[in-house]
């Protein structure tokens, strides 16, 4: 568990904003192959256009009575206007491609990274760096799993393991990378088939990811974007804190440290 | 806060390890090593278990940090105490030395670390000030600056829930770590002078040193700790 | 090395998509909204999910306890919340999307907090941080 106490006073403190009110937000670069930074996942609108209406709301007034305890159907007549949860489906909907298979193994590894193409919501970050070798985007989402992208290599490794993003080797183009993915595993190391190419570039403040995916005879496109986000961080998000919460057999939560069978 | 050792040892680095790629000679003003290929994979030599100070003196515990570590000593490998058989980070020290690659990515901005024990990563910023992070992290936060072509690296901000090393030498959230790392002549070796500084649990900073190998040609794979240990996995 | 609290008197439904790893979004009616009042028993403020949990009557005014599950500290903290927003014995009014299979608890999208403060969480949540460091709106 993290243990938050209080921030040094030489820190401002700031709703909302991981960064104390400290970064601001300056353009990215105009170098269209320098992807070096913080992305937000765009799957809604902009900052200040999200769903149904205004953020927040102000506090509620004062003398106003306490409310009763329980349950009611309904929103209480003081709640602000909803903003609205970041989808998890796919923009075109549907199950993300090679869920299916993943399906098919039958179990659940917890903790584990999700289809990017289906997911990438909830407001949380991408942290992109890059050296000649590789380009590795961090995904918040996904308890911070690097994907990496292999520069320089013609091919994908030969004997490659499946793992759960698969192995990604890139190309430039001009100003576009391209990436080759192959070797999708599913959470418990079953090859999938599954085949996906990205086309990324910047735009304006965006980097788009135009993706075609292959799985099981069936192409699929999509076009992720992401918000150049410089006044972000993205933070550590250790899932393995929580993940007994998620341990479920015939219905019944088991603490995975006193199951029978498991060793002390 | 440095040992003395540390505040003397500022000369300019004149010759610089090649790793196959050209370094380029900074300008002045212009750090040296920003440009060095550190990108690995590297693989610790000889895991230093337990951790012990370069001048083979004991560990300086306090009462309290002694304390902490039979504590944690006795309870080595014991599921659900011992942290790391919950597949949460381990120390910064000790997760450098876990038999699992890594590889260095040397960004503008940043530097990041990519590990395959358990998909972990670390960033290092360059040459940023500090900011508000969400809270204390298992691998703090990192700033670094290049000297020559040392990277220092100075971490503080961490949580206290990490072991230093795999026989439990303990640490506070008040701990602070100095890392300078650097290319043996080679340029195969990447060698770690480490700096622990932690009030609560030593009377004095103490440096170790820990040592990669370069393994090109490896892969660093994705990992999955609670797979990997049997655990996480929802029935059906 | 603090032991991760267990859940009492609660039965979560499984997540039903693999592909979803930590998004358990499909076990919640998100078309359906009921308000929760109750007393604060603790405010996990942890990954992959902070946890409010409540004590709330049931019918015949048997205190029960009820899980709300939330986003991560990172989302959170960038929409507001923190790590102190909820203490024991403070009453809270939650506003969750109900779990699919009837039983209590739920997906919290908004609540107040004991001094009256709505949080939620979502697209836009943070918009006044974002308009403050600078960030365009497209």
């Amino acid at each position: 568990m993290i243990a938050l106490g209080l921030a040094p006073a030489a820190w401002a403190q700031s709703a909302g904003d991981d960064t104390g009110g400290v970064t601001k937000w300056t353009p990215p670069s105009a170098d269209p192959r320098d992807f070096e930074g913080v992305w937000l996942p765009a799957r809604s609108a902009p900052p200040g256009g999200g769903g149904s209406g205004p953020a927040g709301g102000p506090p509620s007034a004062a003398a106003a009575p306490a409310p009763a305890l329980g349950v009611r159907s309904g929103r209480p007549a003081d709640a602000p206007v909803e903003i609205g949860l970041l989808d998890q489906a796919p923009a075109g909907g549907g199950a993300p491609p090679g869920a299916a298979a993943a399906a098919v193994s039958g179990s659940t590894l917890q903790c584990t990274p999700i289809d990017r193409v289906g997911g990438a919501g909830g407001g949380m970050s991408n942290l992109w760096f890059q050296d000649p070798h590789e380009i590795v985007m961090i995904s918040e989402e996904d308890q911070d799993i690097a994907r990496k992208i292999y520069l320089g290599l013609a091919t994908h490794p030969k004997h490659l393991v499946p793992q759960p993003n698969g192995n990604s080797i890139g190309h430039w183009e001009g100003n576009t990378l391209v990436v080759d993915t192959v070797g999708f595993g599913t959470p418990d190391g079953k090859l999938r088939d599954q085949h996906r190419i990205e086309r990324f570039h910047k735009a304006g403040n965006y980097l788009i990811d135009d993706i075609t995916t292959i799985s099981g005879g069936q192409v699929q496109h999509q076009t992720n974007r992401e918000m150049w986000r410089s006044d972000l961080h993205v933070f550590e998000n250790v899932c393995e804190e929580g993940y007994d919460r998620y341990q479920v057999v015939n219905g019944q939560v088991v603490n995975p440290n006193t199951a029978p069978g498991e060793g002390q | 806060m440095t040992d003395s050792r540390e505040k003397k040892a500022k000369k300019p680095m004149r010759k610089l390890p090649l790793a196959g790629l050209a370094v380029v000679i900074a300008a002045a003003g212009m750090a040296s090593g920003a440009t060095l290929d550190i990108d690995g994979p590297w693989q610790v030599t000889k895991p230093l278990q337990p951790l012990r100070p370069d001048d083979g003196s004991a560990l300086p515990f306090t009462a309290a940090g002694l304390a902490a570590f039979q504590k944690n000593h006795a309870a080595v490998g014991k599921d659900d105490v011992d942290p790391i058989t919950r597949c949460l980070p381990p120390g910064v020290s000790r997760l450098f030395e876990q038999p699992m690659p890594f590889s260095i990515v040397n960004g503008k901005k940043l530097v990041g670390f990519v590990f395959q024990w358990n998909h972990l990563n670390r960033i290092v910023y360059i040459d940023t000030p500090r900011f508000e992070p969400i809270g204390p992290a298992y691998l703090g936060q990192s700033i670094g600056t290049w000297d020559g072509s040392t990277l220092v690296i100075d971490t503080n901000q961490y949580n206290d829930t990490t072991w230093l090393d795999d026989t439990g030498v303990p640490h506070s959230d008040q701990l602070e770590t100095v890392e300078r790392l650097s290319l043996s002549p080679s340029g195969r070796q990447l060698i770690d002078r480490i700096t622990f500084t932690d009030p609560v649990d030593f009377t004095h900073p103490w440096s170790t040193t820990i040592r990669f190998r370069e393994e090109p040609g490896l892969i660093v794979k994705e990992d999955y700790c609670l797979g990997r240990v049997g655990k996480g996995t929802s029935g059906g | 090395m603090k032991r991760y609290a267990a859940m009492i008197g609660t039965v979560l439904a499984l997540n039903g998509g693999p592909a979803l790893a930590h998004h358990s979004a499909t076990m919640f009616d998100q078309t359906k909204r009921i308000t929760v009042v109750g007393t604060v028993k603790e405010w996990q403020w942890t990954n992959p999910h902070a946890w409010l949990q409540l004590a709330v009557p049931d019918a015949n005014g048997k205190l029960v306890e009820q899980g709300f599950e939330v986003g991560s500290p990172n989302t959170m903290f960038r929409n507001g919340f923190r790590a102190t927003s909820f203490k024991p014995g403070d009453t809270v009014t939650v506003v969750a999307s109900p779990r699919r299979d009837g039983t209590v608890g739920g997906l919290l999208m908004q609540a107040k907090t004991a001094s009256g403060v709505w949080l939620q969480w979502g697209a836009g949540a943070d918009a006044a941080a974002a308009k403050a460091a600078g960030v365009p709106t497209n």
